[in-house]
This record gives C-alpha cells, sequence and structure tokens, in this order.
C-alpha cells in the first residue's frame, strides 16, 4: 500500500467534510469554507498524485488493473472538480462529487490486489488510461446533473429550499454538464478507437462482446447529446438525464472491466 | 454612577396611529436633543425615530428615575404613556443589541433599522449630546449586528416578492446582472417591480403594453424601450425574465404561444414573474420545459417560507447577542475596577519610592546599588500587590462574586479616595499608614461601582 494513503485519505476526508458542511451548516461564511474546501481537496488530490506516483515507481502502470483504475478515477474526478470550481460557482456539485471519490480511492485501496489486465501493451494501456480518464470526467458531468434534477424539482415545484439556496444556479450546472462531456468525449472516442484495436490485436475480447457494445452505446448517448445541444439547443432537465443515462452505461462497463480483474479472467 | 436607559415605544407596543403621535421629524431631531440634555440628571441623549419605532436612548445619573423621560414622548396623553416601555441598565443594553441587530423589527433580519440607528447616533454626536456610556454602547451594538449578518441566516433569504423574485433569478440564471427583461404591461405594480429588478442590476429591459402610450412613458421613466403589443412573441424568444402586470381579466400569455417561443428559443430558461391579478400568464405555462412561472401566491410561498427560515435564524443570533451583551457586561466591570487597581498600585509605589529614598539618604552608595535598592522596592510593592489585584480582576469579571464590594473594601483599606482627593490638592500625596483606616465610609464608597 502507499504511504500515503491516510495522509491522502485524511485530506479527502476534511474536504468532504468541508463540502458537505457548506451545504447544511446554516451559520457558517459561505466563502471561507468554500475557500477551506478547495484548499483541502487540493492537497488531496497533491497527496493522491504522490501516491499514483510512488507506484509508477515501483514499475507499475497508473491503471495496470481495475483496482488502480479505481484510484485513478477518483484522481481524475478530484482533479476534474478542481479545475472547474474556479471557473464555475459549483461547490454544491462538491458535496457530491468529493465524497464519491473518497469512497472510490478507499475502495481501491482496500480491494485485493490483482494482477495487470492489459500486460505491457501500449495500446491497451492508452485504452485504459483513456477510458478511465473519460469516465472519470462524465462522473463530474453525472454528479452536476444529479443536481440540476434535484433543484430543477423545487423550482417547478415553488418549493426553492436550501439545495437550491445554498446551491449553483440551474445555467451554471448545465454549463458545468456541457463543458464536462465536451472535455470527456474526445477522450473517450480515442478510447473507444484504441480499445477496438486493442481487443483486435490481443484477441483478448472481441468486438462484439456485451462491453463493447455497452461502451459503444454510452459513446452514442454522449455523442447524441453534443450534437443535440448544438443543433436544437437540447438543454436542462433533458439532458440531464441523457447524462446519467450515459453516466450509468459507463459504469456498467468499468463493473464489468473490475470483476473480470477480481476474478482474474 | 450615569446609567443607560431606553424609554420608546415599537410596532409591538403602539398601533401606527400612536406611532405617528410620537415620531420626531428628522427637522427636529436636534432641537429634541438638546432639550432632553437640559432635563436635570439627563447626561447623555439619542433619539431613533423610524416608521416602526421612536426611543430615546439615555444615560441617566443614578437618582433620577426613567420615568423622568416618559413625558418628552407622550406629552402626557395616557393613551401614549400606556404604550412605552421603559428599561434600564442590562435590560435597555440588552434593547438597544437586538433593536441594532434587527432582531426586534417587524421584518427580522431587514436591513435599514442598522443605517437608521448609525444615523440616529451620528445625529447625536453632531449635537455633542453623546458621552462615556453612548461611546461604549452604540458602536459595540453595531459590531454586535454585522456578526449577526455574517454568522447567521438572519438577513439572507428575501422578505420581500419583488426580491424573492430576484432571488429565483439567480437561482436560474447565476447572475441577474445583464440579464434581458420583458415587461408585460405598464401598470404601477409592474412599474415597482421592474424598478426593484433594475436596481439589482439587470441588463436590457423592453416594455410591451396594449396602449403604446403607457409603455413609452414606463419605458421612459426606467431607461428601457418601449415596443406595440404586436411584438410581443418576438420579445419572448429574445428576453431571459418576464414581468406580467396587465390588468386583463385573462391570461395574455398561453402555453402554445410559450411552446412556439421556446423552439425559437432553442430551449434557453424563460423566467416568468407573473404578478398580476387576475394572472397574465395560464397556469400551463409552467409545465413547459425549462420555463419557470412564478405567480403572487407562489411567491409568496417562497416568502414566507424565508421568513420562517428568518425566525429561526433569529434564535442563533440571540444566543450571539447573549454571548456579546455576556462578554459587554464583563469588560464593562473590570473597567470599573480599573481605577482602583491604579489607585493601589500608585499609593504602594509612592509609599516604597519614599521610603527607598529616605533610607538612600542616609547611606553612600554608587550609582549601581542605589538602583539595586530601587529595584529591589519595586519588587516589594511588585509581589505585595499580585494577590489583591489578581482578586480584584478575577471578581469584577465573576457574575457571582461581589466584585464591588472587594473594590470598596480596598478603597476603604487603603484610604484610596483621601490619598486621591490630597494628590489631587497637593502634587505630593505621602499619607502615613496609621491613618489608613480612619476614612470615612461616604467618601471611600464614592467612585467605585
Amino acid at each position: 500500500m502507499p504511504p500515503l494513503f491516510p495522509v491522502t485519505l485524511a485530506l479527502y476526508a476534511v474536504a468532504c467534510t468541508l463540502y458537505l458542511a457548506h451545504l447544511w451548516v446554516e451559520n457558517t461564511p459561505v466563502g471561507s469554507l468554500q475557500s477551506g474546501a478547495r484548499i483541502a481537496l487540493g492537497l488531496a488530490f497533491a497527496s493522491h498524485a504522490v501516491d499514483i506516483g510512488w507506484l509508477c515507481l515501483h514499475g507499475m502502470h497508473p491503471v495496470v488493473n481495475a483496482r488502480e483504475a479505481l484510484s485513478f478515477v477518483s484522481w481524475l474526478m478530484c482533479g476534474a472538480f478542481l479545475l472547474i470550481s474556479f471557473r464555475l460557482q459549483v461547490s454544491i456539485v462538491g458535496a457530491l462529487v468529493v465524497p464519491a471519490t473518497m469512497v472510490l480511492y478507499v475502495a481501491a485501496r482496500l480491494s485485493p490486489s490483482q494482477e495487470a489486465l492489459h500486460g505491457s501493451s501500449l495500446l491497451g494501456n492508452i485504452h485504459v488510461t483513456l477510458a478511465t480518464a473519460g469516465v472519470a470526467i462524465f462522473a463530474v458531468a453525472a454528479g452536476a446533473a444529479i443536481i440540476y434534477l434535484i433543484e430543477e424539482r423545487n423550482l417547478k415545484a415553488h418549493r426553492p429550499g436550501r439545495l437550491s439556496k445554498h446551491g449553483s444556479a440551474l445555467m451554471t450546472l448545465d454549463t458545468l454538464n456541457r463543458r464536462c462531456i465536451l472535455l470527456g468525449f474526445p477522450l473517450f472516442t480515442v478510447a473507444m478507437v484504441t480499445g477496438a484495436l486493442w481487443a483486435v490485436r490481443s484477441h483478448t475480447t472481441g468486438l462484439f462482446s456485451a462491453q463493447y457494445a455497452i461502451a459503444t452505446a454510452t459513446w452514442i448517448l454522449y455523442a447524441g447529446l453534443l450534437v443535440a445541444r448544438q443543433t436544437v439547443g437540447f438543454r436542462g432537465r433533458k439532458a440531464a438525464l441523457v447524462t446519467l443515462l450515459g453516466f450509468a452505461t459507463a459504469m456498467i462497463v468499468l463493473l464489468i472491466y473490475f470483476a473480470r480483474g477480481v476474478s482474474g479472467a | 454612577m450615569p446609567r443607560l436607559c431606553v424609554v420608546g415605544l415599537s410596532h409591538k407596543t403602539a398601533p401606527i396611529e400612536l406611532r405617528e403621535r410620537v415620531a420626531i421629524p428628522e427637522g427636529g431631531l436636534s432641537d429634541a436633543l438638546k432639550r432632553l440634555t437640559g432635563l436635570p440628571g439627563v447626561r447623555e441623549a439619542m433619539i431613533l425615530s423610524t416608521c416602526n419605532r421612536v426611543e430615546i436612548y439615555a444615560s441617566l445619573d443614578e437618582s433620577i428615575a426613567v420615568e423622568l423621560l416618559m413625558p418628552f414622548l407622550s406629552g402626557s396623553h395616557a393613551e401614549v404613556e400606556k404604550a412605552l416601555y421603559r428599561l434600564e441598565g442590562d435590560e435597555a443594553l440588552r434593547h438597544v443589541f437586538k433593536v441594532t441587530a434587527s432582531l426586534d423589527s417587524m421584518v427580522i433580519g431587514e436591513s435599514q433599522i442598522l443605517g437608521q440607528v448609525k444615523e440616529a447616533y451620528a445625529l447625536a454626536v453632531a449635537a455633542q449630546t453623546v458621552g462615556p456610556v453612548l461611546q461604549k454602547t452604540l458602536p459595540r451594538a453595531f459590531q454586535l449586528a454585522k456578526r449577526v449578518r455574517t454568522e447567521t441566516d438572519v438577513a439572507k433569504s428575501s422578505a420581500s416578492i419583488a426580491s424573492a423574485a430576484v432571488d429565483l433569478a439567480e437561482q436560474i440564471f447565476g447572475k441577474i446582472a445583464g440579464r434581458s427583461v420583458l415587461c408585460v404591461g405598464a401598470g404601477k405594480m409592474g412599474d415597482l417591480s421592474a424598478r426593484h429588478l433594475k436596481s439589482a442590476g439587470v441588463g436590457p429591459l423592453h416594455v410591451v403594453n396594449r396602449t403604446l402610450s403607457r409603455a413609452e412613458a414606463l419605458a421612459d421613466k426606467l431607461g428601457g424601450h418601449a415596443a406595440p403589443w404586436s411584438d410581443l412573441e418576438s420579445l419572448l424568444a429574445k428576453v431571459d425574465i418576464v414581468l406580467c402586470s396587465t390588468g386583463a381579466t385573462e391570461p395574455v400569455i398561453t402555453a402554445e404561444q410559450v411552446s412556439r417561443v421556446m423552439r425559437a428559443r432553442k430551449g434557453r430558461w424563460l423566467f416568468f414573474i407573473d404578478i398580476a391579478v387576475p394572472r397574465d400568464v395560464h397556469a400551463d405555462v409552467g409545465q413547459i420545459e425549462n420555463v419557470y412561472l412564478y405567480d403572487v401566491d407562489t411567491l409568496e410561498k417562497v416568502v414566507s417560507q424565508n421568513l420562517e427560515g428568518r425566525e429561526r435564524a433569529a434564535d442563533q443570533a440571540d444566543k450571539i447577542l447573549l454571548e456579546e451583551l455576556a462578554r459587554f457586561v464583563v469588560a464593562e466591570r473590570h473597567q470599573g475596577v480599573v481605577p482602583v487597581i491604579k489607585a493601589l498600585r500608585g499609593h504602594f509605589e509612592q509609599v516604597a519610592r519614599a521610603e527607598v529614598e529616605r533610607a538612600l539618604a542616609k547611606v553612600h552608595l554608587d550609582d549601581r546599588a542605589r538602583a539595586q535598592v530601587a529595584q529591589i522596592g519595586d519588587a516589594i510593592v511588585n509581589k505585595l500587590l499580585h494577590a489583591p489585584l489578581t482578586a480584584l480582576k478575577r471578581t469584577a469579571g465573576d457574575e457571582q462574586a461581589d466584585g464591588e464590594a472587594l473594590a470598596k473594601a480596598v478603597r476603604e483599606l487603603f484610604a484610596l479616595d483621601r490619598l486621591e482627593v490630597s494628590a489631587e490638592r497637593s502634587e505630593v500625596a505621602e499619607v502615613p499608614a496609621s491613618e489608613a483606616g480612619e476614612v470615612p465610609a461616604k467618601e471611600a464608597g464614592k467612585g467605585s461601582r
């Protein structure tokens, strides 16, 4: 286990508490809480990076197996959210994304060690790295989509509650969703292509496997969403729902990959 | 020792008819303050006269009853007198803190009152009717008000329909600055709400009305653009916020129309604020994707939810108030023993210095040795005083302990009052220790709290 695991975990826990506190604590200056949360998350991100770097120094690729892929996903989710939180007022999304990041990180570190899934194949490494990065960014988009749906329902029902008041504006959440998908989609596309090539070359899984079919469905959903956004102004609630559907399919692919890792298939 | 007193009436004790009768116009405040401080025993005064309250904050001599101030406000009208409250000491202090922090306001947390108290204080300062008591109390009350505003949610939610609408717009669009607005109808209600939106910083403002001339008049007033009724649909496709306030008896904006508009807008968010009664926008419009419709009823519902939230936050604010109050009272008590501590230390130092000098006059020592002897004198004083001074400070801050009695006893034991008087008379204040016990109690009690 990497030596910085307890430090990283503690930092994630602090960031997590502060992002959740922002949502629930009533009489705390919001600004200072937000910057405190961001600093804690920044430190957690850095510590997690050292953690991943330590594995690399020991000759392991960051996504050498499903276990490490989980850790890598959580690190990228954290990075993507951090990056976006400087541009948009989205700390409410942090209350969802940061705990998820922490859970994934803990799951990765506490799950049993696994054999390398894709050996030392360059194509395999590129595929898994990019697919992981894409899913991590889609996870942030999904977080934004969930918050959007809750806030939207409250506003429509004339009950703008605590979440809407402490949260981000609907338009900001939709922008976060759009930007994340714009960022994650090209990575995911290259991952699909390299994955196909890798599958054909290594004869590991067929192009027509369930995993590949579901991954293709994810790609089609996000491609459709991007096109619909540009052409017919597809946005708001429907875009949030499609994002969640796309993310669910991407998670299924990840789960299959993880299950294979665990079973050693 | 002068004490803080409050006499006044507010929306809680008097209806508007009585408040009107007592209110003092701004122009008459300086005169009123001068008349107040001209009353016997009134050391300081300030007057807070707003539409919800008329109050006198004064510092009165110990021998003067707070009732002295009542005729000043009531003019001896029994009805007004009945509505007047009179508070003194800690109760008065608590009231001033509560009013300034907007915890006693009709709409808890409203921001106007702090400005009004600040103005009233500035006016009293200008009229030179402010002294040590008000100078200590009011700035502390302003600090408390700031703490309450920043540390609780008491002032965070909007308390009027117009500000609730601005809040909702921000929850949809983020920043409201630069968002375009369409006013449908050019009535008085629309005018008021549009002004509120304008002051919140919205961007281009369009006005449509069945009678173009009225639309033009309102647009001129608000710095917007007027358009004929026929442009309604094209404008709906352009703007972000629609404010409806026509006098029409049937909805003037229908769901079919908005569905068409939303297609043209490519689904961009649209926020309808319908303050017209009967409503201008058909209820079905609210069902359309990315369209948010709030009418008077739903806006009022939001406001009342906010007010409930304010009431809850007021409980937290009360805790802060009590905390500040306790801190203030302890600081005041500490302040009260400072003269005793000073006098006691002065007395000891003087005796030590005199004795050292007398001893040094009898022997021949070099400068270094003389300095050392003087230092020994100081050290003895410090050691002897350490325990009594600590006890004085401790009991002063402790509500249970009778710090006042202890301070009084110290004054009496060491004849500090008599020493102070003689020090004032002549610069030499050497009192033989043997006389210390002979000070009359009447004198010894003077100046202690």
